[in-house]
Parts: structure tokens; sequence; C-alpha cells
């Protein structure tokens, strides 16, 4: 079956088999970034934004995706051009074996999107859902603490 | 290889009461999605329908309390301020209480009300506080209490054609609030138990009506209603609320794997002295 969807900023017409969870598919067409880990909504791995919302794709049939907006991490920037997010993890040595930060990474930039300015309990909460097993966590929180400075400096 | 389903999208109510009928037992309602993702009936001819367009995520305040459509997400009974109101709030606890933010964005009320897994965490509160579900079908649309729907599995109540389209919730009186507590392995983790309290209080603070009600124990939410009976006409103070938690241990409680009975009739005690003491606290307008 064929849906239409607005993907990374794309109108795009997918083809997908009406059984297609949108993580299959995601990583199929070729969005790696997407993961599979647990591949039963628990890890977080796997995290994509749906019409702005941090959601589990592998909760997600892609027909579910029908008319709505997907980012996955390679809509949010670029080796080249990073995303302030994405260069703030760098920045704080957040990232170790890297297979957990995409999911991560769009779980803070709904945040953001959502709270410019939160708090160090509101980022936890925010990222709760996405399970590390490297890092203990601490560092991504700064990180993301410093992307809302960067986005949104105080004092504008 | 893929299985031969065929998807809808309706835009309206009526059309997923006509599709419902027409497709009859190939039919699937996917609200969020989150569990039927999971498991999906084993059949080739599913009809999947998808509820997210079809205008069922109203939330609309009246004088006497809120109408939430099915399609209310976890994430917004969470920061309904309204809700405030209800229970004193019990209700944004329990649907911030449903998993990290990812799962609260896409589990719905709908959805964690009719599949009513052991753990879900809804059923639990909606119990305590009876709420009344609106079920719309081919022949209009009824109500029912929530003490009948889930009576026995809420599936069961629902005829052909027919889908959980709203419920309602009443602003509390005087001196009423609610409580809703929860054990899990991590915080964002499916309930091992879970209790949810409605309350109100008489002009001398004795409790006057209550609902004590456990879940994660069986495969339904279940009423304390010995509990119920010591704490009812009492002042709601520790020794009575002891009593109470001991009462309440003879609840039936099925082998779980991840714990076993005997950890969670202990914890259950401790959940229901919590959650009375902080619903009557909240009655009284004190701060917890």
């Amino acid at each position: 079956m064929k849906i239409e969807l607005t993907l990374n900023g794309e109108e795009r017409t997918l083809d997908i088999e009406p059984d297609e969870l949108l993580a299959s598919a995601l990583r199929r067409i070729e969005f790696k970034g997407v993961k599979r880990g647990c591949q039963d909504g628990s890890c977080g791995a796997c995290t994509v934004l749906l019409d702005g919302q941090a959601i589990r794709s592998c909760l997600l049939f892609a027909a579910q995706a029908y008319k709505r907006d997907v980012v996955t991490i390679e809509g949010l920037g670029s080796i080249h051009e990073p995303h302030p997010l994405q260069q703030a993890f760098v920045d704080h040595g957040a990232v170790q074996c890297g297979y957990c930060i995409p999911g991560t990474i769009l779980s803070a930039k709904a945040l953001l999107d959502e709270e410019p300015h939160p708090k160090r309990k509101q980022v936890a909460a925010a990222l709760d859902g996405n399970l590390c097993r490297c890092t203990g966590y601490i560092k991504q929180i700064d990180a993301v603490l410093d992307a809302a400075e960067r986005l949104h400096p105080k004092g504008n | 290889m893929s299985r031969k389903w065929m998807w809808y999208y309706p835009t309206c109510l009526e059309e997923v009461v006509s599709l419902l009928w027409e497709h009859d037992d190939r039919a699937v309602l996917v609200a969020g999605g989150t569990s039927v993702c999971l498991s999906p009936p084993p059949r080739d001819d599913l009809a999947m329908i998808d509820l997210s367009r079809a205008k069922l995520a109203q939330v609309e305040k009246e004088h006497l309390g809120i109408r939430f459509g099915a399609m209310v997400t976890a994430q917004e009974l969470a920061t309904c301020e309204s809700l405030n109101r209800v229970g004193a709030g019990m209700l944004r606890e329990t649907g911030g209480a449903i998993g990290p933010r990812p799962i609260r964005n896409r589990v719905t009320i709908g959805g964690n009300v009719m599949q009513a897994f052991i753990w879900s965490d809804l059923p639990v509160s909606l119990l305590a506080i009876n709420t009344v579900f609106q079920i719309h079908g081919p022949k209009g649309t009824r109500q029912l209490a929530a003490d009948e729907l889930m009576a026995s599995h809420p599936g069961r109540s629902l005829e052909r054609g027919e889908v959980l389209s709203n419920i309602e919730v009443p602003f509390d009186g005087p001196k009423t609030a609610g409580a809703f507590l929860k054990l899990s392995r991590t915080a964002v983790d499916h309930a091992l138990v879970s209790v949810a309290v409605f309350l109100s209080l008489d002009d001398d603070d004795q409790c006057k009506t209550i609902r004590v009600v456990a879940g994660a124990l069986s495969p339904l939410p279940q009423r304390s209603e010995s509990a119920e009976e010591l704490l009812r006409n009492s002042l709601l103070q520790p020794d009575t609320l002891k009593e109470a938690a001991d009462a309440a241990s003879t609840a039936r409680i099925i082998n779980d794997r991840r714990v076993d009975a005997d950890y969670k009739q202990q914890v259950l005690g401790v959940l229901i002295e919590r959650a009375v003491n902080m619903a009557r606290v909240r009655a009284l307008g004190e701060t917890s």
C-alpha cells in the first residue's frame, strides 16, 4: 500500500506493507538512525518525532503515519551541519557507543520545542524513556541543558 | 510475507461505527497502537481502523465535570489542569504514571480501558471514581458505569459495531479527593501493584464515602470492599488504616512471573495506607 507523509521535511509517498512497523519502514528506506533495540517499546532506541511528539516507532504501524509529519535524527542535522543538540552531546562527551543517541536527542528535541528553558528534573523526565547502558545519563542531561541555552539564550 | 490487512482512516464517529459493523470480527480498532503492534490478532484479513482522525480526542469542560474523548492520551490527562478538581488530581497522577513520555504520548483512555491488561493503570482510577463510559453504536449512545464495564473484561460489554466514545468524570464535591499509587520496577515500568482511592469526608471529617481499588493483582481491577467497610465512617486514623490494609490482604492475587504473590500482598497493604492517607489530607485541603 502507499502512504503520503512528510518525512524529515519532505513530502513523500512510501510503499509499505500493511503490517510493517514504522521503525522497519524507516530503516528500510534509508534512515538507519532509527535503531532496533528491545522491539517492545521499553528502550527508546527507536524514538522518532510524530507531529512533533516523541514516540516509539517500534510501536506504530507505518500505515498510521499516513499524512503525518515524521522526523528522524537525520532530519535534525548532519555531520556537516549538526543541530545544536547534536553538537552539545559531542561537546559534553555524552556519546559513547552511540546506539541510544538518536532516540535520546529526539526526546530532547521534543522537550525543548515545548519547554525552551527546562529545569534539570524536566530534562531527566523527558529522557526517562531512553535507556543508555554507557554514559550514566549525567552528561546527556548536561548537554540538553547546554543546548537549550544555545538555542534560546536567556536574556533575549 | 506480509498480511493482507486493509487500513481505514475514518473522520467521524459514525464512520467508525459503520466500519465496525461492516467488518465485524475482522475489525481492529487502532488507537495509539502500542498494544496492537505487539500482538495483532492472528488473521491475514484484518480491517485496521485508525481512530486518530475521527475527532475522538476532545476535552469538554462542563458545569459538573469533564467529558474526555476516548482518544485523549495519558499525557493529555497528566497535564490537564481542570483535572485538579477531579479526585484532587488523581487522574493526572494516573496518566503521568503510564510509562515515559513517548508511551504517554500514544496511550489513550479508550485503549488503556478496553485492552485492560493486568498492569493497566487507568482502569484502576476510573473504577475508583466510578466513571461513566459512553458507548456509541448502531443504535445510538448508551452509558455504562465503571462498576458495570469492569465487572468483566471491558470488551465483553460491547456489542457488534459499538465503540467507547467518551468518559465523563465529575468535579469534586466538598471534602472530596483521591489518590493513585503504583509500584513498578523502575519509575516508568508497568505496575506490579497499584491502588486508587476516592473518598469524601463529612462535616466532622469522618469518611462518608470511599472506594478503594487495587490493580495488577488479577486480570481486572478489584474493589477492596473489606477495606472500604472498615474505613467508612471512621476518621481514617493510622490504626484504622492499618486494619484496612490487613483486611485488603485477602485480595485475589494471581501468579506473576515478575514478583510473587506474597510480595504483592505486602506492598498492597502499604499502598492502601498511603493512598488513603494522601486522599484524606487532600480532602481536608491540607498540603501533604
